[in-house]
Protein backbone atom coordinates (compact mmCIF):
# COMPACT_ATOMS: atom_id res chain seq x y z
CA UNK A 1 0.00 0.00 0.00
CA UNK A 2 1.32 3.20 -0.98
CA UNK A 3 0.49 5.84 1.80
CA UNK A 4 0.41 9.70 0.68
CA UNK A 5 -1.00 10.96 3.64
CA UNK A 6 -1.41 15.12 3.96
CA UNK A 7 0.91 17.02 6.42
CA UNK A 8 -1.42 18.05 9.12
CA UNK A 9 1.28 19.66 12.09
CA UNK A 10 0.30 20.69 15.22
CA UNK A 11 -4.08 20.34 16.41
CA UNK A 12 -6.37 20.15 18.85
CA UNK A 13 -9.86 18.29 19.48
CA UNK A 14 -12.38 21.39 18.42
CA UNK A 15 -14.49 22.14 21.63
CA UNK A 16 -16.97 25.22 21.42
CA UNK A 17 -15.61 26.18 24.98
CA UNK A 18 -12.23 26.08 22.75
CA UNK A 19 -13.04 27.93 19.43
CA UNK A 20 -11.57 31.57 20.47
CA UNK A 21 -8.37 30.11 21.32
CA UNK A 22 -8.37 27.78 18.20
CA UNK A 23 -9.47 30.83 15.96
CA UNK A 24 -6.22 32.74 17.22
CA UNK A 25 -3.99 30.42 16.68
CA UNK A 26 -2.86 30.39 13.08
CA UNK A 27 -0.35 27.32 13.51
CA UNK A 28 -3.40 24.84 13.67
CA UNK A 29 -3.41 23.27 10.78
CA UNK A 30 -5.79 20.27 11.78
CA UNK A 31 -8.98 19.82 14.44
CA UNK A 32 -11.14 16.55 15.08
CA UNK A 33 -14.87 17.08 15.74
CA UNK A 34 -17.09 14.31 17.86
CA UNK A 35 -18.50 12.60 14.88
CA UNK A 36 -21.52 11.63 16.49
CA UNK A 37 -22.59 15.28 17.50
CA UNK A 38 -22.82 16.35 13.97
CA UNK A 39 -24.38 12.71 12.58
CA UNK A 40 -27.69 15.00 12.33
CA UNK A 41 -27.24 17.90 11.58
CA UNK A 42 -26.85 18.72 7.37
CA UNK A 43 -24.78 22.03 8.01
CA UNK A 44 -21.05 23.10 9.55
CA UNK A 45 -21.23 25.53 12.28
CA UNK A 46 -20.23 28.60 11.43
CA UNK A 47 -16.59 28.45 13.69
CA UNK A 48 -15.69 25.22 11.91
CA UNK A 49 -16.51 26.36 8.63
CA UNK A 50 -14.04 29.82 9.19
CA UNK A 51 -11.38 26.90 10.13
CA UNK A 52 -12.11 25.26 6.96
CA UNK A 53 -12.03 28.10 5.01
CA UNK A 54 -8.32 29.17 6.38
CA UNK A 55 -7.40 25.50 5.58
CA UNK A 56 -7.58 23.71 8.65
CA UNK A 57 -8.43 19.85 7.87
CA UNK A 58 -11.37 18.69 9.97
CA UNK A 59 -11.21 15.02 11.00
CA UNK A 60 -14.29 13.36 12.38
CA UNK A 61 -13.19 11.41 15.06
CA UNK A 62 -16.46 8.40 16.43
CA UNK A 63 -16.95 6.50 19.27
CA UNK A 64 -20.03 4.47 18.48
CA UNK A 65 -19.18 2.37 15.37
CA UNK A 66 -18.43 -0.43 18.24
CA UNK A 67 -15.30 -1.73 15.41
CA UNK A 68 -14.60 -4.48 18.64
CA UNK A 69 -17.95 -5.68 19.30
CA UNK A 70 -18.64 -9.42 18.23
CA UNK A 71 -21.93 -8.59 16.02
CA UNK A 72 -21.45 -6.70 12.18
CA UNK A 73 -21.49 -2.78 12.23
CA UNK A 74 -24.32 -0.99 12.09
CA UNK A 75 -24.56 0.40 8.38
CA UNK A 76 -26.96 3.56 9.25
CA UNK A 77 -23.87 4.40 10.98
CA UNK A 78 -21.33 3.99 8.57
CA UNK A 79 -23.50 6.04 6.33
CA UNK A 80 -23.62 8.46 9.00
CA UNK A 81 -19.89 8.62 9.28
CA UNK A 82 -19.34 8.79 5.82
CA UNK A 83 -21.36 11.40 4.81
CA UNK A 84 -19.70 13.37 7.83
CA UNK A 85 -16.93 12.84 6.08
CA UNK A 86 -17.43 14.58 2.59
CA UNK A 87 -19.06 17.08 4.54
CA UNK A 88 -16.27 18.44 6.34
CA UNK A 89 -14.50 17.36 3.37
CA UNK A 90 -12.17 15.22 5.61
CA UNK A 91 -8.79 13.60 4.72
CA UNK A 92 -9.99 10.10 6.78
CA UNK A 93 -11.86 9.37 9.92
CA UNK A 94 -10.90 8.18 13.42
CA UNK A 95 -12.43 5.40 15.51
CA UNK A 96 -11.26 3.05 18.24
CA UNK A 97 -9.76 -0.42 18.71
CA UNK A 98 -12.38 -1.04 21.36
CA UNK A 99 -16.02 -1.72 22.03
CA UNK A 100 -18.81 0.66 23.34
CA UNK A 101 -21.98 -1.90 23.73
CA UNK A 102 -23.05 -5.47 24.33
CA UNK A 103 -25.97 -7.30 25.00
CA UNK A 104 -27.92 -4.01 24.10
CA UNK A 105 -26.58 -2.29 26.55
CA UNK A 106 -24.61 1.58 26.08
CA UNK A 107 -21.64 2.23 27.91
CA UNK A 108 -20.77 5.34 26.84
CA UNK A 109 -17.46 3.91 27.26
CA UNK A 110 -14.15 2.72 25.07
CA UNK A 111 -13.85 -0.82 26.25
CA UNK A 112 -10.71 -3.23 26.01
CA UNK A 113 -11.13 -6.22 23.95
CA UNK A 114 -8.93 -9.65 24.10
CA UNK A 115 -5.57 -9.24 21.98
CA UNK A 116 -6.31 -13.04 20.59
CA UNK A 117 -6.57 -14.44 17.37
CA UNK A 118 -10.32 -15.02 17.62
CA UNK A 119 -10.72 -11.37 18.48
CA UNK A 120 -8.38 -10.12 15.41
CA UNK A 121 -10.43 -12.00 13.18
CA UNK A 122 -13.65 -10.46 13.84
CA UNK A 123 -11.90 -7.05 14.11
CA UNK A 124 -10.54 -7.19 10.77
CA UNK A 125 -13.74 -8.09 9.54
CA UNK A 126 -15.55 -5.06 11.31
CA UNK A 127 -13.21 -2.88 9.99
CA UNK A 128 -12.71 -4.64 6.37
CA UNK A 129 -16.60 -3.63 6.09
CA UNK A 130 -15.78 -0.35 7.62
CA UNK A 131 -13.41 0.61 4.81
CA UNK A 132 -15.19 -0.99 1.98
CA UNK A 133 -18.44 1.59 2.91
CA UNK A 134 -16.01 4.81 3.82
CA UNK A 135 -15.58 6.98 1.16
CA UNK A 136 -11.96 7.98 3.50
CA UNK A 137 -9.61 6.06 4.99
CA UNK A 138 -10.25 4.79 8.41
CA UNK A 139 -7.36 5.24 11.45
CA UNK A 140 -7.69 3.73 14.29
CA UNK A 141 -6.78 4.74 17.86
CA UNK A 142 -5.22 2.59 20.80
CA UNK A 143 -6.99 2.98 23.88
CA UNK A 144 -6.54 3.59 27.35
CA UNK A 145 -7.39 0.59 29.73
CA UNK A 146 -7.78 0.03 33.37
CA UNK A 147 -8.11 -3.66 33.12
CA UNK A 148 -7.02 -6.09 30.47
CA UNK A 149 -8.74 -9.20 29.35
CA UNK A 150 -7.29 -12.64 30.84
CA UNK A 151 -5.55 -14.98 28.37
CA UNK A 152 -3.89 -12.29 25.67
CA UNK A 153 -2.03 -14.21 22.82
CA UNK A 154 -0.13 -10.67 21.89
CA UNK A 155 0.56 -7.94 23.44
CA UNK A 156 -0.60 -4.85 22.21
CA UNK A 157 2.32 -3.93 19.90
CA UNK A 158 1.74 -7.17 18.40
CA UNK A 159 -1.41 -6.80 17.93
CA UNK A 160 -1.24 -3.21 16.32
CA UNK A 161 1.24 -4.89 13.55
CA UNK A 162 -1.51 -7.54 12.86
CA UNK A 163 -4.33 -5.30 11.80
CA UNK A 164 -2.32 -3.18 9.83
CA UNK A 165 -1.19 -6.30 8.26
CA UNK A 166 -4.52 -7.46 7.17
CA UNK A 167 -6.78 -4.13 6.86
CA UNK A 168 -5.63 -0.67 4.85
CA UNK A 169 -6.43 0.98 7.98
CA UNK A 170 -4.01 3.64 9.75
CA UNK A 171 -3.17 4.25 12.84
CA UNK A 172 -3.85 7.10 15.35
CA UNK A 173 -1.72 6.54 17.72
CA UNK A 174 -2.67 8.01 21.76
CA UNK A 175 0.42 8.76 22.96
CA UNK A 176 -1.43 9.37 26.52
CA UNK A 177 -3.36 6.25 26.29
CA UNK A 178 0.58 4.10 25.86
CA UNK A 179 1.74 6.44 28.75
CA UNK A 180 -1.60 5.94 31.25
CA UNK A 181 -1.47 1.59 30.21
CA UNK A 182 2.20 1.46 30.52
CA UNK A 183 1.46 3.05 34.29
CA UNK A 184 -1.17 1.41 35.29
CA UNK A 185 -0.31 -2.08 33.34
CA UNK A 186 3.25 -2.17 32.99
CA UNK A 187 5.01 -1.89 30.10
CA UNK A 188 7.82 0.29 28.21
CA UNK A 189 6.32 3.17 26.23
CA UNK A 190 9.24 3.77 24.02
CA UNK A 191 9.91 0.16 23.58
CA UNK A 192 6.35 0.10 22.20
CA UNK A 193 7.04 2.63 19.80
CA UNK A 194 10.30 0.90 18.49
CA UNK A 195 8.00 -2.00 17.52
CA UNK A 196 4.88 -0.07 15.66
CA UNK A 197 4.59 0.48 11.80
CA UNK A 198 5.50 4.04 12.87
CA UNK A 199 5.00 4.65 8.57
CA UNK A 200 1.32 4.04 9.05
CA UNK A 201 -0.07 6.49 11.94
CA UNK A 202 -1.92 9.15 10.50
CA UNK A 203 -1.87 11.33 13.37
CA UNK A 204 -1.17 11.65 17.25
CA UNK A 205 -3.40 12.32 20.13
CA UNK A 206 -2.12 14.02 23.45
CA UNK A 207 -3.72 14.98 26.54
CA UNK A 208 -3.69 14.97 30.42
CA UNK A 209 -4.79 12.79 33.36
CA UNK A 210 -4.15 12.76 37.02
CA UNK A 211 -3.68 9.60 39.73
CA UNK A 212 -6.05 8.54 42.13
CA UNK A 213 -6.04 5.81 44.74
CA UNK A 214 -2.93 4.55 42.71
CA UNK A 215 -4.60 4.06 39.21
CA UNK A 216 -3.79 7.02 36.02
CA UNK A 217 -6.88 8.76 34.68
CA UNK A 218 -6.75 9.53 30.74
CA UNK A 219 -9.08 12.77 31.62
CA UNK A 220 -8.26 15.02 29.33
CA UNK A 221 -9.52 17.32 32.14
CA UNK A 222 -6.19 17.94 33.65
CA UNK A 223 -2.54 19.32 32.24
CA UNK A 224 -0.08 17.41 30.07
CA UNK A 225 2.76 15.33 31.78
CA UNK A 226 5.97 16.06 30.83
CA UNK A 227 6.45 12.14 30.38
CA UNK A 228 3.87 12.13 27.14
CA UNK A 229 5.78 15.56 25.93
CA UNK A 230 8.53 13.63 25.95
CA UNK A 231 6.99 10.98 23.79
CA UNK A 232 5.96 12.69 21.26
CA UNK A 233 9.91 14.25 20.55
CA UNK A 234 10.90 10.39 21.02
CA UNK A 235 8.25 9.23 18.42
CA UNK A 236 10.16 12.29 16.36
CA UNK A 237 12.67 11.31 16.50
CA UNK A 238 11.73 7.80 14.70
CA UNK A 239 10.09 8.80 12.31
CA UNK A 240 8.30 12.31 10.93
CA UNK A 241 4.52 11.32 11.53
CA UNK A 242 1.96 13.84 9.28
CA UNK A 243 0.50 15.70 12.70
CA UNK A 244 0.22 15.91 16.58
CA UNK A 245 -3.10 17.45 18.50
CA UNK A 246 -4.45 18.11 21.53
CA UNK A 247 -7.13 16.59 23.40
CA UNK A 248 -8.77 18.70 26.65
CA UNK A 249 -12.65 17.86 27.22
CA UNK A 250 -13.13 19.79 30.30
CA UNK A 251 -12.15 22.05 33.03
CA UNK A 252 -10.88 24.31 29.92
CA UNK A 253 -7.72 26.33 30.45
CA UNK A 254 -7.79 29.85 29.82
CA UNK A 255 -6.18 31.17 26.10
CA UNK A 256 -2.61 31.26 27.42
CA UNK A 257 -2.09 28.09 29.50
CA UNK A 258 -3.60 26.21 26.42
CA UNK A 259 -1.38 28.25 24.07
CA UNK A 260 1.35 26.93 26.28
CA UNK A 261 0.44 23.41 25.95
CA UNK A 262 0.53 23.77 22.31
CA UNK A 263 3.69 25.37 22.27
CA UNK A 264 5.16 22.38 24.51
CA UNK A 265 3.94 19.74 21.84
CA UNK A 266 5.44 22.15 18.63
CA UNK A 267 8.81 22.40 21.11
CA UNK A 268 8.85 18.37 21.32
CA UNK A 269 8.13 17.81 17.56
CA UNK A 270 11.12 20.27 16.76
CA UNK A 271 13.61 18.68 19.13
CA UNK A 272 12.62 14.96 17.52
CA UNK A 273 13.10 16.31 14.20
CA UNK A 274 16.29 17.42 15.23
CA UNK A 275 17.25 14.51 16.66
CA UNK A 276 16.56 12.42 13.83
CA UNK A 277 18.34 14.33 11.57
CA UNK A 278 21.14 14.03 13.60
CA UNK A 279 20.98 10.39 13.81
CA UNK A 280 20.70 10.66 10.02
CA UNK A 281 21.14 6.92 8.82
CA UNK A 282 20.54 5.14 12.31
CA UNK A 283 17.30 5.65 11.81
CA UNK A 284 16.14 6.08 8.32
CA UNK A 285 13.44 7.93 7.31
CA UNK A 286 10.97 6.00 5.55
CA UNK A 287 8.03 8.90 4.64
CA UNK A 288 8.80 12.08 5.67
CA UNK A 289 5.66 13.92 5.79
CA UNK A 290 7.04 17.18 6.99
CA UNK B 1 -24.39 -18.65 12.68
CA UNK B 2 -21.73 -17.48 14.92
CA UNK B 3 -18.37 -19.56 15.32
CA UNK B 4 -17.91 -21.10 18.57
CA UNK B 5 -14.83 -18.46 19.38
CA UNK B 6 -17.02 -15.25 18.16
CA UNK B 7 -20.01 -16.24 19.77
CA UNK B 8 -17.62 -16.94 23.23
CA UNK B 9 -16.04 -13.23 23.00
CA UNK B 10 -19.94 -12.11 22.68
CA UNK B 11 -21.01 -13.79 25.87
CA UNK B 12 -18.40 -12.24 27.62
CA UNK B 13 -18.31 -8.53 26.18
CA UNK B 14 -22.38 -9.08 27.10
CA UNK B 15 -20.76 -10.20 30.67
CA UNK B 16 -18.51 -7.56 31.26
CA UNK B 17 -20.99 -4.98 30.25
CA UNK B 18 -23.51 -6.19 32.28
CA UNK B 19 -21.09 -6.37 35.36
CA UNK B 20 -20.10 -2.26 34.22
CA UNK B 21 -24.06 -1.16 34.08
CA UNK B 22 -25.94 -3.52 36.24
CA UNK B 23 -23.11 -4.35 38.98
CA UNK B 24 -23.38 -7.87 37.93
CA UNK B 25 -20.26 -10.56 39.03
CA UNK B 26 -17.32 -9.18 37.11
CA UNK B 27 -16.46 -12.28 34.54
CA UNK B 28 -13.90 -14.75 35.49
CA UNK B 29 -10.31 -13.82 34.88
CA UNK B 30 -10.63 -10.08 35.02
CA UNK B 31 -9.38 -7.33 37.36
CA UNK B 32 -12.52 -7.13 40.04
CA UNK B 33 -11.47 -4.31 41.75
CA UNK B 34 -10.46 -2.39 38.61
CA UNK B 35 -13.50 -3.32 36.70
CA UNK B 36 -15.57 -1.99 39.33
CA UNK B 37 -13.98 0.97 39.65
CA UNK B 38 -14.69 1.42 36.03
CA UNK B 39 -18.29 0.94 36.80
CA UNK B 40 -18.18 3.78 39.37
CA UNK B 41 -16.55 6.09 37.07
CA UNK B 42 -18.51 5.36 34.31
CA UNK B 43 -21.89 7.17 35.98
CA UNK B 44 -19.70 10.06 37.09
CA UNK B 45 -18.73 10.73 33.68
CA UNK B 46 -22.52 10.37 32.39
CA UNK B 47 -23.32 12.94 35.16
CA UNK B 48 -20.16 15.12 34.11
CA UNK B 49 -21.23 15.08 30.38
CA UNK B 50 -24.84 15.91 31.14
CA UNK B 51 -23.38 18.71 33.50
CA UNK B 52 -21.03 20.00 30.92
CA UNK B 53 -24.52 20.39 28.03
CA UNK B 54 -26.75 20.76 29.94
CA UNK B 55 -26.00 23.25 33.16
CA UNK B 56 -29.56 24.68 34.01
CA UNK B 57 -30.73 21.55 34.12
CA UNK B 58 -28.10 20.94 37.03
CA UNK B 59 -28.64 24.08 38.63
CA UNK B 60 -32.52 23.77 38.91
CA UNK B 61 -31.78 20.36 40.40
CA UNK B 62 -30.15 22.19 43.09
CA UNK B 63 -27.33 20.61 45.51
CA UNK B 64 -28.89 17.10 45.41
CA UNK B 65 -28.12 16.81 41.87
CA UNK B 66 -25.03 14.74 42.30
CA UNK B 67 -26.56 12.23 45.25
CA UNK B 68 -30.05 11.95 42.81
CA UNK B 69 -28.06 11.17 39.48
CA UNK B 70 -25.93 8.75 40.92
CA UNK B 71 -28.91 6.76 42.01
CA UNK B 72 -30.73 7.48 38.53
CA UNK B 73 -27.27 6.08 36.72
CA UNK B 74 -26.51 2.97 38.95
CA UNK B 75 -30.14 1.65 37.90
CA UNK B 76 -30.42 3.14 34.49
CA UNK B 77 -28.28 2.50 31.35
CA UNK B 78 -27.55 4.64 29.16
CA UNK B 79 -30.46 5.23 26.39
CA UNK B 80 -29.48 3.31 23.12
CA UNK B 81 -28.36 7.32 21.64
CA UNK B 82 -25.92 7.40 24.08
CA UNK B 83 -26.45 10.95 24.04
CA UNK B 84 -25.80 13.11 27.30
CA UNK B 85 -28.92 15.21 26.81
CA UNK B 86 -31.14 12.28 25.96
CA UNK B 87 -29.43 10.85 29.25
CA UNK B 88 -30.66 13.99 31.27
CA UNK B 89 -34.48 14.24 29.58
CA UNK B 90 -34.58 10.11 31.19
CA UNK B 91 -32.91 11.53 34.34
CA UNK B 92 -35.79 13.74 34.69
CA UNK B 93 -38.44 11.51 33.68
CA UNK B 94 -37.18 9.10 36.43
CA UNK B 95 -37.25 11.99 38.82
CA UNK B 96 -40.56 13.43 38.11
CA UNK B 97 -42.13 10.03 39.41
CA UNK B 98 -40.14 9.93 42.73
CA UNK B 99 -41.04 13.63 43.13
CA UNK B 100 -43.30 16.13 42.38
CA UNK B 101 -41.46 18.18 39.73
CA UNK B 102 -40.72 22.07 40.08
CA UNK B 103 -41.80 24.31 37.34
CA UNK B 104 -38.51 25.23 36.60
CA UNK B 105 -37.85 21.38 35.79
CA UNK B 106 -40.94 20.75 34.26
CA UNK B 107 -39.92 23.81 31.58
CA UNK B 108 -36.52 22.22 31.12
CA UNK B 109 -38.50 18.62 29.69
CA UNK B 110 -40.64 20.64 27.65
CA UNK B 111 -38.11 22.41 26.55
CA UNK B 112 -36.22 19.57 25.56
CA UNK B 113 -39.51 17.39 24.34
CA UNK B 114 -40.65 20.63 21.63
CA UNK B 115 -36.96 20.58 20.23
CA UNK B 116 -35.43 16.94 20.10
CA UNK B 117 -36.55 13.32 18.90
CA UNK B 118 -34.06 11.04 20.17
CA UNK B 119 -32.79 8.40 17.63
CA UNK B 120 -30.52 5.35 17.81
CA UNK B 121 -27.60 7.35 15.75
CA UNK B 122 -28.36 10.04 18.38
CA UNK B 123 -31.04 13.56 19.01
CA UNK B 124 -32.62 14.94 16.03
CA UNK B 125 -33.67 18.40 15.88
CA UNK B 126 -37.28 18.41 15.47
CA UNK B 127 -38.46 20.38 12.60
CA UNK B 128 -41.98 21.65 11.13
CA UNK B 129 -44.55 22.64 14.22
CA UNK B 130 -44.85 21.75 17.49
CA UNK B 131 -46.56 22.32 20.80
CA UNK B 132 -46.42 21.52 23.83
CA UNK B 133 -48.83 22.69 26.73
CA UNK B 134 -48.75 22.35 30.81
CA UNK B 135 -50.55 23.75 33.61
CA UNK B 136 -47.48 24.45 35.89
CA UNK B 137 -48.45 23.53 39.91
CA UNK B 138 -46.50 25.75 42.06
CA UNK B 139 -46.85 29.14 40.04
CA UNK B 140 -50.51 28.35 39.21
CA UNK B 141 -49.82 29.20 35.13
CA UNK B 142 -50.30 27.26 31.67
CA UNK B 143 -47.32 27.21 29.88
CA UNK B 144 -47.59 27.40 26.15
CA UNK B 145 -44.59 26.44 23.63
CA UNK B 146 -44.97 26.80 19.38
CA UNK B 147 -42.04 25.03 17.77
CA UNK B 148 -42.25 26.79 13.80
CA UNK B 149 -40.46 26.46 10.93
CA UNK B 150 -39.46 30.04 10.91
CA UNK B 151 -39.35 30.97 14.64
CA UNK B 152 -37.82 28.35 16.01
CA UNK B 153 -39.16 27.82 19.63
CA UNK B 154 -41.07 30.18 21.60
CA UNK B 155 -42.48 30.20 24.77
CA UNK B 156 -46.11 31.56 26.72
CA UNK B 157 -46.70 31.86 30.13
CA UNK B 158 -49.97 32.58 31.41
CA UNK B 159 -51.87 32.58 34.80
CA UNK B 160 -54.20 29.61 35.05
CA UNK B 161 -56.81 31.00 37.35
CA UNK B 162 -58.47 33.38 33.98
Amino acid sequence: MTLSLPNLGLGIGWRAQLAHAILNRPDIGFVEILAEDYFLSETIPPPLQALHDRGVHIIPHGVGLNLGGAEPIDPARLAALGELAQRMQAPFVSEHIAFVRAAGLETGHLLPIPRTHAMLDILVKNIRQAEAALPVPLVLENIAILFDWPNAEMDEAAFLNAICERTDALLLLDLENIYANARNLGGDPVALLDRLPLERVAYVHVAGGYEADGVFHDTHAHPLHEEVVALVEALYARMAVPGVMLERDDRFPDDAELGTELDAIAAAIARGNIERHERGFAHPVLSDAS
Amino acid sequence: MMSASREAISDTQADLVRALVHGTPVPAGFDEQRVQAVARSLVNKRRQALARIWPSLVKRVGDSFIAKFTEYGQTHPLPTSANALADGRAFLAWLAVKEPPTDDLRIEALAYDLRWRETPLGLCRRGGFGIKIARLAQSEKWLLGLRTPWRGDRWWGMPANV
